[in-house]
Parts: C-alpha cells; structure tokens; sequence
C-alpha cells in the first residue's frame, strides 16, 4: 500500500471521531458517556478471561475479514461468508463425530482440510456461476447463506445430535481432534475460548499480504478486480481469477471452523456464529481490504463484540444492539476520514504556511 | 462596426482545487463580435477560466467584467440571464429524444391553461425552423438524437444556446469528434455567427485551426496567460512553443525500409449479434513500417483492434486468415500474444490500458508482469520494478517522477506516456497504436511520434489507428480507409491528400 503513515493516521482520526459520537449518542440514551467508554475498555482489556474472549472473537473475525477483502480485491462482494464458515464447521464437526478414532496428529488436519475444503466448494459455486453466467454473486451468496444454515440444522439435529443436551447441537468431537494438546496461546488466557487458531490467523493475514502484492498471481486477481476489460486485454484471465477468488475466499472463512470446532468448543452447536460473516464485511471495509488492516480491523469488531454483551449486562437502557450501532458509526466515519486531504489543511492553515512547509502531494 | 470595443475583460481571475493553482492571475479581454481562441495544453486552465464565465466555478479572486459592468455569475443560470452559453466537449443530450423536443425539455407552463394546452408540435416546429433559417444551420428536427451524425448533434447544441438568444457562445473542442468536412462545415456557421455579431469563445489545442477561425488567441500555460495575440502577428510554430514553453523539435521521419512481410490480414470478416461489423478485410504490413487506418470512429475499427489483442476471445465469430508470418495466430490468446511480444496502445487508455487506482508501478507491469525481468518463481522483484519503471519513466518525460505515485491522478499526456512506455518497454516486433494521442498535450505528442518512429525504424510493425488525419499523414508509410467495415479501394501511399481522404472517410467517393 502507498501512504502506509498517512492511512494509519486517517483511520486513527476516523476511529477517535466515532468514538466520540458513539458516546455521544450514550449521553442521549441517558447514560454516563465516560462510565460507558470504561466499561468497554474494562470487558475488553479488564483481566486475561476478558482479553481471551475478545481474542477468540477477533480470531474468527480475522478469517471472515480476510475472506471479504480478498473478494473485494478481486471486485467481489462475497455476502456469503457466513454460509461458507457454516458449511466448514459442519464438515469438520461431521468428521469428528463419523471417525472419532482417528489419532492425534492427524485428527485436527484431516477435520480443517475437509472444513476449508466445504467452505471452498461453497464459495467456488457462486464464483463459477458468476463467471460462467454472470450471475450476481450478491444474490448467490446470499442464497448459499441460506442453504448452509438448513443443511447444517439437518445434519446435526438430525444425523449426529447429542443425546444427552437439551442444546439443540451435535456429538462431541473424537478427542484426537481438539487442539489442546498443542495449545500454548490458551496458557495465556486461563478459562478464556482464545485458543492456537490465533497464530493462525496472524500468519494467514502475512500469507494473504505477501500472496496479493509480492506475487504475480496476488498482482493478476487484483487487476482483474480493479478492471476486467483492461485485466483481459492484457493476457490476464480475469474470469478465471474471479472464480478462484471466490474459491480462496470461502476456504479462508472457513477456517473459522479451526477457532469454533477444534479449538474450543468440540461441538458444533447451533448458532455459534454471532454473525461473524456479517461483521466480517463491516471489517473488511475498515481495512479498506487489505490484509494486515484486517488484524487491526477485526481485533477493534472483536473488542466491541465483547463489550457489547457486558453493557447488555451492567447499564439500564444500551442493549446488545448497540454495538452495531458503533459498528455503522466507526464504519462511516474511518470511510469519512479516507477523504481528509492534509495538503489542503496545510495550505489553509496560516501556521504551517508561514513555516514553510512544502506539500509533498503537489511534487 | 463596433468589433473594436471590448466585451468582455477577465481581471486578475485566480482558482485552486486543493493544491492545484487552476488559474493564476488570469487577465485577458474578448472583443465583440470576434472569434477569441484560448490554446494551451491539458491542464493549461483555459477549461477552468471558461467554467468560471460559465458560471460552474465560482473564482477565488479577481473579477470578470462584461461591457465594463463587473458580473457576478453563481451558476449556469446566471450565465443564461447574461446571454453566455456553453457548448461542453461531450455533448449533453438524451439519445432517443427527437432533435425537437430537446429545446422543450424545460419548458415550464406559465398558466393552468398553458399546462392543459401546451405548444402544437406545428408551432414548435415553425419556431425551430426558422431558427435554423435565420441562422443557417439546418437540423432534421423529427429524428431521434442518436440517429444523428456528431457534426449534426453539435449543430444541435449550439442552436440550443442560440434559441435561449445567448451573444457570448463558448465551444469547448468542438472538433475533438469531427471529421474534416465537418469541421469546415462547422467553422463557416461560425464564421456566420460572428456576422451576425456574436462573440465566439473557442477552446482548443489544435493551431491549424486557431490560424483558421480565429482573429485573436490568447496561450495558457500552468494556469497563466502566457500571450495574447492577434493571429496576423503569429504563426503555428510559436504558438506552440509558447505552449509547451520551450522549442519543439519537428519530427524527421526515418526513411522508409520495408522489410518482409510481418502480419497478414487475409479476406476477414467478423460478425456478432447477426450483424456483420467488419468485410473481407485484406492487408499486410511489413517489417519498418507504419500503416495508416483513418475513417471516421465506430466504422469497425474497434472491432478490429478487439481481433488483433485477443482474437481467441472472437475465434468463433470470425472468417478468413490472420497470420505473423507464416503462421495463422487466429486462435492465439491475448496472453500468448504478448508473449510473443505483442503491444498495443488501448483506444481508451482508462478502461483498457490501465488500472486508474493503482500505482504507476503495477500499470508499467500491466501485461508484462509474468516477464522473468520482473519476477522469478512468481514472487516480484520490487527493487528491479522500481528501477525499471523510474527508468523508463525518464526516457518518456513521465511526470510526476514517482513511480509510487496513482495513475488517476497523472494527467492525460502522462497517463499516455506511460502507457507508451509500458507498450515498448520489451521492443515489441509488433505494435497496434489505436488513438496513441489522444487527448494528450503537443509535448506528449511530439514524444510518442518520435518513438514509434524509432520503433519502426528498428524493424516493427506498426499498425496506426487514428481519427487524427494530421498524425496519421505524419507517421504512415501507407494509409488505408475504413468505412462501416470495410477498407475502401485502394491504398494510398505519401503524399496523401488530405480532401481525397477525408471524403473517403464520409463515403463521398
């Protein structure tokens, strides 16, 4: 990216501004803005347990974040993230559950290899008709979304249930497939669902950056993203890198099924995602799509998550919904703040003007 | 006559956008009843100072004054009120509105009355008839707009600005789309206007005609005036020196040495959604040569320039034979192509030639990014990137020197430059040059000639595609016609005769 230091400051701007009328609207809502921005630090920050759970969200986040952005890079609007996380944590929950004894080392790559694989296949359909077609991927996915949340309802309340829970969720996975034994980022957080997807998901973003704008092929899906026309006159199959984005997409959101499944809670259980392919794009669009934006970008959606619940809990009147409010108001202004043209303050503002700065745009 | 007093005066005009200085200090005064030029290059503010009198930016400082009364003009309206009008270089009509109705758009019933019983389409018609008799522009009133020739829905326009009775008409490149005749036709109605004692403000970068039609001209240059002159006291070579602010060196063409036949065209036809875009093609060009292809835009030569760059995609819906050499490429694809070390300069350099948001680094590598000079096993080589581009940067004059810098924000002449040395950066043995100068600044110009110039002279083939008859008898060894598809009679070899070619662009053989 070019102007690494000015998009941190923009964004930093954008964030602090939300914040600020984020709170103000608190203020309407009657409450204490200033005891409410303690309390969000607090459930995000306030003990291990605290930072562990905001973690364990950012992490799932971090995958669908990434999974949006490169469907974006490539001109994509990829609604589907949510079925194809969906699809990925029933295939790995499915094989924990059909092949319990399958050992240790072998358990988790065989569950995440058939997972991501699910959530591939779930994005590629879309991507292969959107080509193939020209079917809208919007409207696909979207429907892909709703296909996934029956299917999964079918298979674990019909095929593979537990019995013994009032839950409405399935069997619990063979014990070879939990990540426990390999677990050292869960010593951190005692208690606290964080668990070893975490490093993954760091690397994946570095694998992601490094593949987009070090590599040919990460320069061909972004041509083909940013102009078709131009993308093909130029011997670059755009087609084609679009149905593979869509493919690479959905693997990666996928992958939530590490953090979900394997990592934490065993099962699968209905309606474990808070939305994370909804919120995914919301991250997405902070990171202005680009991948070590998107650690950053999920981490903030992650804490929010978190802080969301304990307001729900300690004040009177801001409820769950008020996160998403937060989250339309950081989106709008770090969007808004995207716009702020320095060179044009500079030259407005008498004090720089007498010092002499020069304007580096204006070179 | 009164075409010595002063109409209108521009005092000290100044406007920015940001840190861009649009308009510094700008003084000049426009006789009545005269024909006033403003030249300069891309991004020279003579479009700005224009949009200012017009009402569509307001001016940061100084004053424009008309018949000594200071105006103080906010928008277009108050530019109508004043009787200034403005011809805008792409034309703002609606395509299957009839020529007629187009003057009643606006039109707002002043009465109940009025709204139950508006205007007879008779009435309309007499109105507008002889609007065109009293000045001389005839217009088939009943036609739908698209169906008509650009030179027509010109005319359209300006008689638009004359029906709300405007004296001060500006034309921002008005024959930017015009094929000669047109143009001649187009310069004696403005010729008439001024008769008639209207006072023409005209935008344009072409001194031919400045020398032509105009009777002063005043130069921008980097937002200033730089002279103002009446056109007995000049000529084209300084008006363009005064331009561009430094000599230009005419371009000497290399003599011509033909070598063996590259690329053969033989008896090609394309055609798509049941109509036949492009019949019976047939040419050859050889090695150091340029050949021509003039005719008016949209008669197939973007369906030609479609089959060169990725004849695969066309494979089905084209006939007949497309060899390199000795061997048919008609199912080679735009990468195979390339590989094979083909270039070309897109029509539309925006929409096909680059990518507007990214850095000029990835639109150099556009095409050629899978060459082992910059990448090895896939992965890029940043460093050898950045030099070869700053390199190349340098040998086309691309500014800004940066090549962090977004492409979008280059202006025209350089996003071209650029595209230019993308295109010859791997010394292509063949090149398609469709429009390689449009809408770039005489600088530009004189620099992409002389390079496919130098490209020629060192053995490609060149296959130029203009609707610039001035550069296409510059350049070409050969020039052929092209008219709704297919390539008129005989090919014509210099010195060319630009009336003969011209009515054969219009089909007046």
């Amino acid at each position: 990216m070019h102007d690494v230091g000015g998009c941190v400051i923009r964004s930093l701007i954008g964030l602090f501004v939300g914040l600020a009328i984020s709170l103000s609207i608190v203020a309407f809502a009657g409450e204490n803005p200033f005891s409410v921005f303690m309390i969000l630090i607090r459930s995000a920050f306030g003990s291990p347990y605290d930072l562990g759970l905001a973690l364990f969200y950012t992490t799932s986040l971090i995958f669908t974040g990434l999974s949006v952005s490169l469907a974006f890079q490539a001109g994509l609007f990829n609604i589907g993230a949510e079925g194809q996380l969906t699809v990925a944590a029933l295939a790995a929950a499915a094989t924990g559950v059909l092949l319990p004894e399958v050992p240790s080392p072998w358990a988790p790559l065989l569950a995440t290899t058939l997972g991501i694989s699910a959530g591939a296949l779930w994005g590629f359909i879309p991507g292969w008709l959107k080509s193939r077609r020209g079917s809208h991927e919007v409207i696909v996915t979207m429907m892909m979304n709703f296909i996934a949340a029956a299917l999964a309802s079918y298979v674990v309340l019909d095929l593979i249930k537990n019995p013994e829970s009032q839950n409405p969720e399935s069997k619990i996975l063979g014990p070879g497939y939990l990540l426990k034994d390999y677990d050292f980022v869960q010593k951190f957080f005692v208690d606290s669902p964080a668990n070893l997807s975490l490093i993954l998901a760091l690397a994946l973003s570095v694998l992601i950056y490094f593949f987009l704008y070090k590599t040919i092929w990460g320069y061909e899906l972004r041509a083909s993203g940013q102009n078709e026309v131009a993308s093909e006159m130029a011997g670059i199959s755009s087609k084609r890198w679009k149905t593979l984005a869509m493919t690479i997409a959905g693997a990666l959101a996928g992958f939530v099924c590490v953090n979900e499944i394997l990592g934490s809670s065993g099962r699968y259980k209905i309606g474990f995602s808070p939305e994370y392919g909804f919120v995914g794009i919301a991250v997405a669009l902070l990171a202005r799509s680009h991948p070590l934006g998107v650690i950053a970008s999920a981490f903030l959606f992650g804490a929010l998550q978190k802080g969301a619940s304990d307001l729900d809990i300690e004040t009177a009147t801001i409820t769950k919904d008020f996160a998403r409010i937060i989250q339309a108001i950081l989106i709008f202004s770090v969007a808004g703040a995207t716009l702020i043209d320095f060179s044009w303050i500079r030259q407005k503002c008498f004090f720089w003007k007498k010092k002499g700065v020069t304007d580096a745009n204006f070179e | 006559m009164t075409t010595e007093k002063i109409l209108l005066e521009f005092n000290k005009v100044s406007k920015s956008f940001g840190s861009v200085q649009a308009n510094n200090q700008v003084s000049f005064a426009v006789k009545q009843g005269s024909i006033h030029a403003l030249i300069g290059e891309n991004g020279a503010g003579k479009s700005t100072i224009m949009k200012i009198l017009f009402g569509l930016y307001q001016a940061d400082h100084g004053e424009i004054r008309l018949r000594g009364q200071k105006l103080n003009i906010l928008s277009p309206i108050d530019a109508k009120k004043h009787r200034i009008g403005m011809v805008h270089q792409h034309f703002m009509l609606a395509g299957p509105i009839s020529a007629m109705n187009h003057f009643f758009l606006d039109e707002k019933p002043t009465s109940l009355k009025g709204f139950f019983t508006p205007l007879p389409a008779e009435k309309k018609l007499q109105q507008l008839q002889a609007l065109s008799e009293r000045y001389q522009m005839a217009v088939p009133w009943q036609e739908p707009v698209e169906k008509l020739s650009v030179g027509i829905q010109q005319r359209l326009e300006i008689l638009k600005i004359l029906y709300n009775e405007a004296d001060i008409l500006i034309l921002d490149e008005p024959t930017a789309v015009l094929a000669p005749q047109e143009i001649l036709a187009l310069f004696s109605q403005l010729r008439e206007l001024k008769a008639q004692g209207k006072t023409i403000l005209f935008i344009t970068h072409k001194l031919k005609e400045v020398m032509s039609l105009a009777d002063t001209v005043t130069v921008f240059r980097k937002g200033e005036v730089i002279a103002q002159k009446n056109i007995e006291d000049t000529n084209p070579r300084d008006l363009s020196e005064l331009m561009v602010g430094r000599k230009l060196i005419e371009l000497v063409r290399s003599p011509a040495m033909p070598g063996e036949r590259l690329l053969e065209i033989k008896n090609l036809s394309f055609k798509t959604q049941g109509r036949e875009r492009l019949k019976n093609l047939d040419f050859h060009i050889h090695s150091g040569e340029i050949l021509g292809i003039a005719g008016i835009e949209g008669n197939g030569q973007s369906d030609l320039i479609q089959i060169l760059v990725q004849p695969k995609a066309h494979e089905k819906a084209v006939s007949g034979e497309l060899r390199w050499k000795t061997n048919s490429i008609l199912s080679k694809s735009a990468k195979d192509l390339k590989e094979m070390g083909f270039s070309f300069f897109p029509e539309d350099r925006l929409t096909q030639g680059a990518l507007v948001q990214s850095n000029l680094k990835e639109n150099f590598l556009l095409g050629q990014h899978r060459s082992p000079d910059f990448q090895k096993m896939g992965i890029f080589k940043p460093h050898e990137i950045s030099r070869v581009t700053t390199e190349e940067m340098k040998k086309l004059d691309v500014w800004p020197r940066n090549p962090n810098a977004i492409f979008k924000n280059l202006s025209g002449g350089n996003q071209q430059k650029l595209v230019v040395a993308r295109e010859l950066y791997r010394k292509p043995p063949f090149l398609l040059a469709a429009q390689p100068t449009r809408g770039v600044d005489i600088g530009a110009i004189e620099k992409i000639h002389f390079e496919m110039d130098l490209l020629r002279k060192n053995g490609a083939a060149i296959l130029l595609i203009s609707s610039e008859l001035d550069e296409l008898m510059k350049l070409s060894d050969r020039i052929m016609v092209i008219r709704h598809g297919s390539l008129l009679g005989q090919i014509l070899h210099p010195p060319f005769d630009e009336t003969q070619i011209g009515c054969m662009m219009l089909g007046a053989v």
